[in-house]
């Protein structure tokens, strides 16, 4: 069996640096391959051909990537039957053609190399589970990766990738909240406007401020941050925003939080909106001209790494008391833990990660405006948490990703008015989606009421479980 | 002076006015919390609901028939909300409750958007409370001198109600412990509905007096004067329906103030940092209660 | 003569016009086991919660190893309504919050189980052991924490072992009956490494043979970890069985103290328990 792992291990390994190095000399293999494609040099005789080849050679002179696979691929739906192209050309020009993809897909299958080894020689179970999850996060970041070059960056799966990945860290941020902690907390909009403001009045281009804050002279803020530090900055300034809310809210009763922290979202809003802060702020303009995403890796990349930041919280010591809080207050005092300095924790971290969550939104986005980030938007994000399970990390991220798909995407046909035949489908018109999707949800609120994943986890090991054992397998891990 | 009257009465007029409004929202709000524990998300948007049934009906019927009508379906449309979201949670944790409060204020927006298609809707003239008088000077329209008269008006009727009544009494039996009620024999689910009818009939009658100073409805319209009658109520000290009232004075009147003053963007704002003050400096509102749990 | 680990000084709590514990002073000496009983409603558990930071007591204070941990006089309205019977009030005021003062060393159960609900039995009892990490949020999130991590393991898993809870250590905590529910209250006031442990009826709700091994088990106990306990309780076999001393309140007020064959015969006591005829 060792042996065995080991030999597919090992073609893994070699099968993954050839896929990396052709793709890698694919560049400079190109012109050669264009001699083999064309053994009798039919180019020479034929102008039109010879000028589709130009055009190829032309690209990779200027070294234009795209200028000359449109070149390659003009040159290949036109000429295929003067071109001799064996497997072994076709297998070359797919690598160039697909280059990152290929790279994307060579590391995949080194990971899963990497893994196998592990498997077959590491004792220690810990390791191997690890592995495990290496091996599952690299398939979903090389499947997305994939998936963006091949059916575009601008396509609705891109767009409701981007947004559920943002949406999912902001969830489980306030699912560490509501779900964890038992605060009930309606904050998160306001949090997340903090965010996104941090974010982009520090990311901004110097060059082009004086253009978004045409009407504040080009504004007070004549820096600019690079990307990831002034995302850090944006969550900083929501945890630090949380702390200040949570000196005297969180000592209260909890409703008093809800209803205290929705008001201050509304502050905020109102805030960020006033002209005397139009410097800083732009007043209630678009701020605009700030990075953006350059491929939905990035959201995926950030929301991943802040979801694990969370989900190792949660299972350590602190996490424990957090859940104890949200079980029973007394018992969880009398046991020597201090209220407010875990609530205040949970509160303060919680906040962070919305901030960071509201400023990928601006990137996803590419403009912001205080006036978006209503309570409606806290609301939506609320019942994200629900409808995926109070207290379940795995249920926010699922319910993320099917929220924002069927409210951009999949119900999408419910606001156009349809006519099949002579029969104008009644109901349908603008509007009419969200009634549906919110009647969807108030059934899950009321039937349903432990969401899709109730307080368990999403786990490999349960999942095995059942499959090898039937039902009934599945304990608590 | 004449002038600085004339100049500023309009102000404390209106903030008067609006203050009697909120106080009819705010009731609804103090008295569900008093009972159920429960901030009622979606009473600000039944609120928005009765000003839309209003203008529909305006549009078809004389005001005789519209006016008693939008009163009767905006309280079927609260004791039905009651009935279908909230019923159904009774023994389920507080927190679910509340959810199913937002989800269905997230429901009625989304419904009157799909209904109106998302645009402004011209509210209804309701003849005489609309005319507009002179008072030392100022213009302003009767319905700001009828709102307070009569939500003083109701305030008293449903203090009669709470305390000479036995369904008054069961109310107040109820907000005090729920379970030993129950085990009295009071019938709660009759209790919360009258609570919820109550509520609903306030703010259909506020939402007139609301909406005849402003020309228009949209599906959020609602949402912001919502929130502030349930600041008022907890500034008042929630479960106290005097407190609610005079919170609900004192933060029209602050607001309009604030607007007088020309910071217009922070009336809003001003609300809610007031609530916060509040909350620091005395946790059970001005008149409420401290409670001791049970250990 | 070593001072009392707890020491009560006319301790009054009122609410409102109620006055449910008034001027109760006593003290326990080390590695004692003393009871605390009287008819319902005396005013037992408020005690309790005066002692643990629940309640601040309207007046008096409490020492616990010779150092004030509450201390209270009637404040602001209460100055006027104040109904207890002792007027001379401390000058100090100290107010710990329960997590503090279970810090300290002191640890509670509950009359009214409070366990963790959603939680199974062994993570009922790790969690009692967060009060003496080292770790702070960081270094816990990042797993620098393990080897404390596993120490707090097994110092849970030996409460477990001490309470004879070990073979139910995966089940959900309120899926136990109810024995043993109670088991795990005291073995998760364990885990906090208390050298005073106060029991809010720990036999409630059991039947002689299970209240009897409960006596083995409290005294088996406090021989283990040199503890002193201070509890309440209704079973007078149990009570009588495993006391050193007893003290008797009725209506917040005390009413007798002594060894448990004192009490058996105080006049005052039966009167308490059984009421007198009036003709």
């Amino acid at each position: 069996m060792k042996i065995f792992k080991t030999i597919i291990a090992a073609l893994l390994v070699v099968c993954a640096l050839f896929m990396i190095y052709t793709s890698y000399t694919a560049k400079d293999s190109l012109p050669g391959l264009l001699e083999r494609m064309d053994p009798q040099n039919l180019a020479e005789t034929d102008s039109q051909m010879q000028r589709a080849k130009k055009r190829v050679t032309d690209g990779l002179m200027e070294d234009n990537k795209e200028k000359t696979l449109r070149g390659l691929e003009r040159y290949l739906n036109g000429f295929a039957d003067k071109l001799v192209i064996d497997t072994q050309v076709q297998y070359e020009l797919f690598a160039y053609q697909n280059g990152p993809s290929m790279i994307a897909g060579g590391l995949l299958l080194l990971v899963a190399g990497i893994v196998l080894i592990l498997s077959a020689y590491c004792k220690i179970a810990q390791a191997r589970r690890l592995g495990i999850h290496v091996l599952l996060i690299t398939v979903l970041f090389v499947g997305v990766y994939i998936l963006e070059n091949t059916v575009g960056a601008n396509s609705m799966l891109m767009m409701v990738l981007k947004k559920g990945a943002i949406y999912a860290l902001v969830a489980v941020a306030m699912n560490l909240l509501n779900g964890f902690t038992g605060l009930f907390s309606l904050g998160q909009a306001g949090f997340m406007l903090i965010g996104a403001y941090v974010y982009a009045i520090f990311s901004i281009e110097t060059g082009n401020r004086a253009q978004v804050y045409q009407y504040y002279a080009g504004g007070l803020i004549q820096f600019s941050l690079p990307t990831l530090v002034s995302i850090a900055l944006a969550g900083l300034a929501a945890a630090f925003f949380a702390y200040l809310i949570g000196l005297p809210v969180l000592r209260l009763k909890s409703d008093y939080l809800a209803i205290a922290t929705l008001g201050f979202a509304e502050i905020i809003r109102a805030v960020f909106q006033y002209d005397g802060l139009g410097p800083i702020t732009n007043g209630s303009n678009l701020l605009r001209k700030f990075p953006v995403f350059e491929t939905v890796l990035f959201p995926f990349a950030v929301a991943g790494v802040c979801i694990l930041l969370i989900a190792l919280m949660i299972h350590s010591t602190y996490g424990r008391a957090f859940k104890a809080i949200r079980d029973d207050e007394i018992a969880a005092e009398a046991m020597g833990i201090n209220l407010y300095h875990h609530k205040q924790m949970s509160f303060v971290i919680s906040s962070f990660f919305a901030g960071v969550g509201g400023a990928l939104l601006a990137m996803y986005q590419t403009t912001v405006q205080a006036k978006a980030f209503t309570a409606a938007m806290t609301y939506e994000i609320l019942l994200i948490v629900v409808i995926g399970g109070m207290g379940s990390i795995s249920g926010s991220i699922l319910a993320s990703f099917l929220f924002v798909a069927a409210s951009e995407w999949w119900l999408r046909f419910l606001d156009n008015a349809t006519v099949i035949g002579n029969f104008k489908v009644p109901l349908l018109r603008s509007g009419f989606r969200m009634v549906v999707f919110s009647v969807v949800i108030m059934a899950v609120v009321l039937f349903y009421r432990q969401g899709i994943m109730g307080d368990k986890e999403f786990s490999l090991s349960k999942l095995r479980d059942r499959f090898t054992r039937g039902k009934g397998g599945a304990g608590r891990v | 002076m004449n002038n600085f009257i004339s100049a500023n009465l309009p102000y404390l007029l209106a903030g008067i006015s609006v203050g009697g409004q909120y106080a009819l929202i705010a009731i609804g709000y103090t008295m569900v919390y008093g009972i159920l524990r429960l901030i009622n998300f979606a009473h600000g948007d039944i609120f928005t609901v009765a000003a839309y049934l209003m203008v529909y009906m305006n549009a078809t019927m004389p005001l005789y028939i519209s006016l008693p009508m939008t009163i009767i379906l905006t309280v079927l449309l609260g004791f039905g909300v009651e009935r279908v979201a909230y019923k159904p949670l009774r023994q389920a944790p507080r927190m679910s409750i509340m959810i199913s409060a937002i989800g269905v204020s997230y429901l009625l927006q989304n419904l009157m958007w799909y209904v109106t298609g998302g645009l402004a809707q011209q509210y209804p003239t309701i003849p005489f409370i609309s005319n507009t008088v002179r008072i030392f000077g100022a213009t302003t329209k009767i319905v700001t001198l009828i709102t307070p008269v009569l939500t003083l008006v109701l305030v008293m009727m449903l203090s009669l109600l709470i305390h000479r009544t036995k369904i008054g009494l069961a109310m107040r039996a109820v907000s005090r412990d729920f379970e030993t009620s129950r085990l009295m024999g009071i019938k709660i689910n009759n209790v919360i509905s009258v609570t919820f009818i109550i509520g609903s009939f306030l703010a259909a009658i506020g939402s007139m007096l609301y909406f005849s100073n402003y020309t228009a409805v949209t599906p959020t319209a609602g949402a912001m004067p919502g929130l502030k009658a349930f600041v008022a109520a907890v500034f008042g000290g929630i479960g106290s329906i005097p407190g609610a009232v005079i919170g609900a004075f004192i933060i029209g009147i602050c607001e309009n103030i604030i607007k007088a003053l020309g910071l217009t963007t922070f009336s809003d704002a001003f609300t809610f940092a007031l609530l916060i003050i509040v909350l620091v400096f005395k946790p059970t509102g001005l008149f409420g209660e401290a409670v001791y749990e049970k250990v | 003569m070593s001072e009392p680990v707890l020491d009560l000084r006319h301790v009054t709590m009122q609410f409102g016009g109620v006055v449910a514990v008034d001027n109760l002073s006593m003290h326990i000496n080390r590695e004692e086991i003393v009871a605390l009983i009287g008819p319902n409603g005396a005013g037992k558990t408020t005690a309790f919660n005066c002692i643990t930071g629940v309640y601040t007591p309207t007046n008096g204070q409490v020492y616990y190893e010779g150092r004030l941990i509450v201390s209270n006089q009637p404040q602001g309205k209460m100055k006027q309504l104040y109904a207890g019977t002792h007027k001379e009030f401390p000058k100090e005021i100290v107010v710990n919050t329960p997590d503090k003062i279970t810090k300290l060393g002191v640890a509670r159960t509950f009359q009214n189980i409070r366990l963790f609900k959603t939680q199974t039995v062994f993570e009922n009892v790790l969690i009692a052991t967060h009060l003496h990490k080292t770790s702070n949020l960081l270094t816990a999130t990042l797993r620098l924490n393990h080897k404390e991590e596993r120490q707090m393991r097994e110092h849970a898993l030996n409460m477990l072992e001490a309470v004879g809870l070990i073979d139910v250590k995966d089940e959900l905590a309120t899926s136990l009956p109810y024995g043993k529910q109670r088991r795990l209250e005291i073995a998760r006031a364990l885990a906090t490494n208390p050298r005073l442990l106060l029991l809010d009826e720990p036999a409630a709700g059991m039947n002689p043979q299970e209240t009897e091994a409960l006596g083995q088990f409290i005294v088996g106990i406090q021989k283990r970890f040199e503890l002193t306990i201070f509890l309440i309780e209704h079973h007078m076999d149990l009570v009588m069985d495993i006391s050193d001393r007893i003290y008797v309140i009725d209506f917040g007020r005390l009413i007798a103290t002594g060894v448990p064959e004192e009490i058996q015969d105080n006049p005052d006591v039966i009167t308490a328990y059984l009421g007198v005829y009036e003709e």
